[in-house]
């Protein structure tokens, strides 16, 4: 285990919250995949701590093992090609990374449930959504039909599908794509999980319903369940993550509470990523081509202020940001040898950034 | 129609005049496809917009943006309205001119991978065009082709490679190469960006940028992205179901919006301070469908500002939640307490007036009378499960202006806001609970 990338203690006290328990606990994830030639390095050293009715925002680009992370807690990932090669996941005092693929299909049933970008994934077109609810609700609870069937129009009602008793005889097909959404969380409500997966879950839905979804996952979080989002879009991680973890190739690069990493962006990559917000690239034109490294820091070949330390080994260390160990950024420049203020200061950028959009100050 | 444009008189240079665009699709049914409606996709849209400048359609699914530049191009048949390109109707162009005015105004699609022909080098795909508008000296394609895949930031032996072989921000690099071997005056890119992750996205904008200003091509820009539309845009419209309901500067439009619709568009945004969390809030959710479109204002049954009928007297808080409740009702939008209630077999669901006030965050009693007596008597309905009847009750009383007169675009600043709170002939001021508005001097 590499002490480095472990947040299992970060800033409980910092953040005041030293009563929570944790849910999930993932320690030095690793997940290769193979397709041809060489295995890809998808999650390399992957660890973090989610607590009960916590949200937790995995942010990065496409290919950077936000998604495969989280299909690995699950073992939901395609084995092969991909193959868990290291760590531990710990859910609630259950080892999931050893459990038989029976017993961790009954906790993907009950206790974290999935969704995705896509709702068709999660939905059976041949039948209607009140039979997808009532099979859901009846696998791990023996109720009757009847009252299944309530339990199923109570789910539909709570997640905003209106004329709810009407529509549960309904196929997937007659709903819009953000209420096809909304269908497929009630269906992974229906065990009441403890921790819920969302991966790119309002991606593909237009953003006043993106705004509804966003509430009913802060409805959910206030009941007290936990969320682990996986995302793109920082705008969607400012609305909903207590904590952020952003991922560049495989490995997380910084952490730390939302309202610090918004304000003060540290390392490279989450600066550069949140200047795309305000269309500043200042990327020369061929700064995305060229393979990510698979050792060192993976951002090196894209950072403007890489150095010979950024190479070789496992990836730089977690540093605190401004002597906030609640904040990290793995980042030789965060390290004893080095001064951040070489690198800039991003409260400068920050705000500049604010002050430009709709979402900024504008809306004050 | 006449407009305006902030301090540039002198560079009053129109490119494409678009004025009361119609482009309807008819429903059919049945064998003889038999007309049985029309789906109003774009329903009187008049925009302009001038030589080398970046001009935004701004919309959710459904809006009608696409089909607006399809059509503003001929490549979807408008059913109405005129298009004119650098003062030339092109709206009955055919054959031989239509061709020429497409080779003048080229598309940028979403989805790299639908704009390449795999089996075809990017070299061959990039001078196509070249060579379908007759320009047969290969050796002369082969430079030009070279030029612009560099410009483009690529490198000039990047021709003999495949599509396959490039990034998805690469492709639209190629694309926009294509878009640019013409020489054309009007680029329409309809999301060009969406597909492609934060950074490569703004990579491409910028490029986009640069290419635009040193080839002084226009741009119509298609989005659902306000962000980009922020970075990319000189002016911008705003289109709700079929229509553009507000335009104008696009800085003054995201940061003061005038229209009801602007403000609930921008307000779902997410701020990016994670210390603002709110999320604005139409009356209702449910989008009605474009072929049937709800009478008067296209917005009205999700309004926040809807306007009181000139009898009733209420607070502005308290009349939008009974007209919350209105429309919430019709549309079948109830609480989940009452919904529930209403799907049990059980005959006594136990919801009487006072839980369906509760529900929909209605007093105990309102202070005006005639509004009391519509609110109690639909309530009642509403409890007795006659939807049908609470909705005809609440119709009648509480009618709006904004349900029954379709609003005129009226003139505020530099903008033009589709909206009866900016038409004077209709009494009602644009003051609103908006913080954005309170602010404006
Ligand atoms: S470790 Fe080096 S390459 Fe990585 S972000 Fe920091 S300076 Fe850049
Ligand atoms: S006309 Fe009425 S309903 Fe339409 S946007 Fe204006 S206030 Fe709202």
């Amino acid at each position: 285990m590499t002490l480095h990338t472990d947040d299992t203690t970060d800033g409980t006290d910092a953040l005041g919250r030293g009563d929570r328990e944790p849910l999930l606990t993932v320690r030095d994830l690793r997940t290769h995949i193979t397709t041809e030639g060489d295995p890809i390095r998808a999650v390399d050293g992957v660890s973090f701590r989610i607590d009960r009715g916590e949200t937790v925002c995995l942010v990065g680009e496409s290919g950077s093992g936000k998604s495969v992370t989280c299909q690995s807690l699950t073992g939901l990932v395609p084995q092969p090609p991909a193959e868990i090669v290291g760590g531990t996941v710990d859910f609630d005092g259950n080892s999931l990374l050893e459990l038989e693929d029976s017993d961790l299909q009954a906790i993907r049933g009950s206790h974290i449930a999935h969704v995705f970008q896509n709702p068709q994934s999660a939905l059976d077109p041949v039948y209607t959504v009140g039979d997808q609810l009532v099979e859901a609700i009846t696998i791990h609870e023996t109720v009757s039909e009847r009252e299944a069937v309530d339990r199923g129009i109570e789910l539909l009602g709570r997640v905003g599908i209106p004329n709810a008793a009407a529509r549960v005889d309904d196929y997937p097909h007659e709903f819009s794509g953000g209420m096809q959404q909304r269908v497929a969380i009630a269906i992974a409500l229906a065990a009441d999980p403890d921790l819920l997966i969302a991966d790119e879950p309002t991606t593909a839905v237009d953003v006043t319903v993106q705004a509804r979804l966003i509430e009913l996952f802060r409805e959910l979080i206030d009941g007290g369940m936990s969320l682990l989002l996986v995302t793109h879009d920082l705008r969607v991680v400012a609305a909903l993550a207590d904590r952020v973890l952003v991922m560049f190739g495989g490995t997380i690069v910084e952490r730390g509470p939302v309202e610090e990493l918004f304000d003060r962006p540290a390392h490279p990559y989450t600066r550069e990523l949140m200047a795309s917000y305000d269309g500043v690239s200042r990327r020369d034109d061929r700064s995305a081509r060229g393979a990510i490294p698979g050792d060192g820091c993976r951002f090196r070949g894209e950072c403007p202020h890489a150095v010979d330390d950024c190479a070789g080994g496992d990836q730089p260390a977690f540093h605190p940001v401004e002597s906030r160990d609640a904040h990290r950024a793995a980042c030789v420049y965060y390290g004893p040898e080095r001064d951040p203020a070489t690198i800039g200061d991003p409260t400068v950028e920050n705000e500049r950034r604010l002050l430009g959009g709709p979402g900024g100050e504008s809306r004050e | 129609m006449s407009e305006r444009i902030g301090g540039a008189d002198e560079r009053s240079d129109p490119l494409l005049e678009v004025e009361d665009l119609e482009t309807h699709f008819p429903i059919t049914r049945g064998f003889l496809r038999r007309e049985v409606g029309r789906v109003r996709a774009v329903d009187g849209v008049s925009f302009r917009i001038d030589r080398g400048e970046t001009f935004g359609l701004v919309g959710e699914s459904g809006s009608g943006k696409t089909t607006t530049a399809l059509s503003a191009l001929r490549l979807e048949e408008p059913t109405g309205g005129e298009i004119r390109f650098d003062g030339e109707s092109v709206t009955d162009l055919s054959g031989a001119d239509l061709r020429a005015f497409r080779r003048r105004a080229q598309l940028i699609v979403q989805d790299p991978n639908d704009a390449f022909n795999p089996r075809m080098t990017v070299g061959e795909a990039v001078a196509e065009p070249l060579a379908l508008h007759g320009m047969n000296d290969a050796e002369r394609r082969r430079r030009i082709v070279a030029d612009l895949l560099e410009r483009v930031g690529l490198a000039a032996d990047d021709a003999d490679r495949y599509p396959h072989e490039f990034s998805g921000g690469e492709k639209q690099r190629i694309a926009i190469a294509r878009a640019l071997v013409l020489n054309p005056d009007l680029i329409v890119a309809d999301e060009p960006t969406s597909a492609l992750d934060g950074r490569v996205q703004s990579d491409v904008l910028a490029l986009l940028d640069d290419v635009r200003r040193e080839f002084d091509v226009a741009v119509l820009f298609i989005s659902h992205d306000i962000d980009v539309v922020r970075q990319f845009c000189d002016r911008l419209a705003v289109m709700y179901l079929g229509e553009i309901v507000e335009r104008g500067p696009t800085a003054e439009v995201l940061n003061d919006p005038a229209h009801p619709y602007t403000r609930v568009l921008l307000g779902s945004v997410p701020s990016l301070d994670p210390s603002d969390r709110e999320l604005a809030r139409p009356l209702t959710d449910s989008v009605p469908e474009p072929s049937d479109p709800p009478a008067g204002c296209r917005f009205h049954p999700r309004c926040p500002d809807v306007i009181a009928p000139a009898d009733v007297d209420l607070e502005p808080d308290l009349w939008r939640t009974v007209a919350a409740f209105r429309f919430s009702v019709r549309t079948g939008e109830l609480p989940p307490e009452i919904d529930a209630a209403r799907g049990t077999e059980d005959p006594e669901p136990g919801i009487d007036e006072t839980t369906v006030r509760e529900a929909f965050d209605l007093p105990g009693e309102l202070p005006d009378d005639r509004a009391e007596e519509g609110v109690a008597a639909a309530a009642e309905a509403i409890a007795r499960g006659d939807l049908d009847a609470a909705t005809d009750t609440l119709a009648e009383a509480f009618p709006t202006v904004c349900g029954r007169e379709s609003p005129a675009d009226g003139d505020r600043h530099e903008r033009q806001v589709r909206c009866h709170r900016y038409d004077s002939a209709v009494e009602a001021t644009p003051r609103s609970s908006s913080r954005t508005l309170e602010t404006d001097g």
